[in-house]
């Protein structure tokens, strides 16, 4: 079977699984949400402050969802010896990581459509360009889902996973989430710079990210 | 040597005299032989340690990241490598600790500001944390923890000079950087610039020294996890012979598996 | 504070962080030596048998 196939096995097994139990649609995207309301009482819902830094909360909601989602990404792979099914498959382990990589891509562009639509109507915020929005949430969300999975898979078999992938994670994506909340303060139309030369950025962090993550993944998940 | 270590015994012993006398020489330099700077004035003292200790801390992370790479690749893979990225990354989140702290005792009465949201500053307190999760990650034990961490620390490393560039960059956008900047450029000449000199050159000794006794001392806490671990097994393995529900009993009594 | 003061905080702070991780480093140290069996040389890795 050749490495996109494979992929595509491995990816679409876990969105049947979220299609299946629907964790992603009911638990983090409700998750995000709150996240975004939480910030209004937070801060000054008057005043347009909130639409100033709409951008950067919305980011930071994306982020931590995230985290949600990386999480269960490698918590289905803990029932049944999943991980050694994994191993023994005969699966390209680079096909995998990017299948996994993959399946939290896609949740997680559902998850930005649905806390952006959140941002736009609480935080009253105009689109002025689209086209930058969606390159720059793309880029995004292809860094953090990487990255995302590589720790995933690194701290799968611990059993202090959970305290210990967001300690991991966020400070690498901090580059992350400053690209797109700069890109979409351009896209958004608060910020008088380009926002395109971020999304160059985001697109570099992501492909270094995937190009360790293609060939990592079959040792850390070794030793998971 | 009876102990696994990276210094012959005596060496170390050296190197910590030698480490010890030239921060003496640094104290006397830069407390008392430098002049105050015609701008900072005594604060710019200050310096003579921040200055060496942000170099450590990148020295650290940068023995770190080759330490764990050389353990990766298979013509090196030694735990050698490993327990010396080990000891570096704890010596290294001390003095990156330390740069920020010292960092900001210098900022307040230069700058009248604590931080300042420039790409070192930034970039060193993202530095900070990463060395924090890879020590957490150092803390779990197993059979996969060099592989675990060697990888870690790499995509650490990589890390580093981008979030550098993209935190300059957007500082350079919103045109703050520049008072920051010119300050930190300023020349020095003379007796200064030779304090700072000194003080890389007695901070580095302090590192080398500080890396073989940490280095040992993962060594040693190494040798004894194994020993707790064959004793576990042991003990294991001599309760199932006497005890019930022992695989032994099982077979002796025919029981059915 | 003075200007003295906050130099004075710094160096006094680097000695006392200094000389407590050297510390820190001696004190496990001694633990570690003292909970290991008579023979110092600790078994080479690779010689546990796994469980």
């Amino acid at each position: 079977m050749n490495l996109w196939r494979e992929v595509m096995l491995v990816a679409g097994k876990d969105l049947r699984i979220e299609a299946r139990s629907r964790v992603t649609l009911y638990q983090v995207l409700p998750f995000g949400l709150i996240v975004v309301l939480l910030f209004a009482f937070a801060l000054d819902p008057s005043r347009g402050v909130l639409a100033r830094v709409a951008p950067g909360l919305f980011w930071v909601a994306v982020l931590l969802a995230a985290l949600l989602a990386v999480s269960r990404s490698f918590q289905v792979e803990t029932e049944n010896a999943a991980r050694d099914g994994l191993r023994l498959s005969g699966l390209d382990p680079a096909a995998v990581f990017l299948g996994k990589a993959g399946a939290i891509a896609v949740q997680l562009a559902v998850l930005e459509v649905a806390l952006g639509a959140g941002v736009a109507f609480l935080y009253d915020v105009e689109l002025r360009s689209v086209g930058l929005l969606v390159a720059a949430a793309v880029a995004a969300t292809a860094g953090v889902a990487a990255t995302g999975t590589l720790y995933g898979v690194l701290a799968a078999g611990l059993r202090v996973r959970e305290t210990l992938v967001p300690l991991l994670l966020l400070p690498v994506v901090a580059p992350v989430m400053l690209g797109a909340t700069r890109a979409w303060e351009a896209g958004l139309g608060r910020a008088a710079s380009d926002g395109w030369p971020w999304v160059a950025l985001l697109a570099l962090f992501a492909t270094l990210y995937t190009s360790i993550g293609m060939l990592a993944f079959g040792s850390l998940l070794e030793e998971a | 040597m009876r102990e696994d270590a990276l210094l012959h015994r005596r060496v170390a012993t050296v190197v910590g005299w030698a480490a010890l006398v030239s921060l003496a020489v640094l104290a006397v330099l830069g407390l008392w032989v430098a002049p105050p700077d015609a701008v900072q004035r005594d604060a710019q003292r200050l310096m003579y340690l921040h200055v060496p200790a942000a170099w450590l801390a990148y020295l650290a992370f940068g023995v770190t990241a080759l330490g764990s790479a050389l353990y990766l690749w298979r013509r090196t893979r030694s735990p050698v490598w490993d327990r010396i990225a080990g000891a570096s990354a704890e010596i290294g989140v001390v003095f990156t600790a330390l740069t920020l702290v010292l960092g900001s005792l210098w900022g307040r009465p230069v700058w009248g500001i604590w931080w300042a949201w420039d790409a070192r500053l930034v970039t060193t307190a993202v530095l900070f944390f990463l060395y924090v999760g890879y020590l957490a990650l150092r803390r779990i034990p197993g059979p996969g923890r060099a592989t675990r961490c060697a990888i870690a620390a790499l995509i650490a490393f990589v890390d580093v000079p981008i979030v550098h560039f993209s935190v300059d960059w957007w500082r350079t956008l919103h045109q703050e950087g520049t008072v920051f900047n010119d300050e930190l450029k300023a020349q020095i000449h003379g007796t200064m610039a030779f304090t700072l000199f000194w003080g890389v050159l007695a901070f580095t000794l302090v590192f080398v020294y500080l890396l073989d006794k940490r280095y040992r001392l993962e060594a040693l806490e190494e040798g004894r996890d194994e020993r707790e671990l064959e004793q576990a097994i042991a003990e294991r393995v001599a309760s199932g012979e006497t005890g019930p529900g022992g695989a032994a009993d099982l077979v002796d009594s025919g029981a059915p598996r | 504070m003075t200007d003295a003061g906050y130099v004075v905080t710094g160096w006094v702070l680097t000695a006392v962080v200094l000389a407590g991780y050297w510390a820190s480093i001696a004190r496990r140290t001694r633990r570690a030596r003292r909970t290991l069996p008579p023979d110092r040389t600790p078994a080479p890795p690779g010689e546990t048998p796994e469980p």
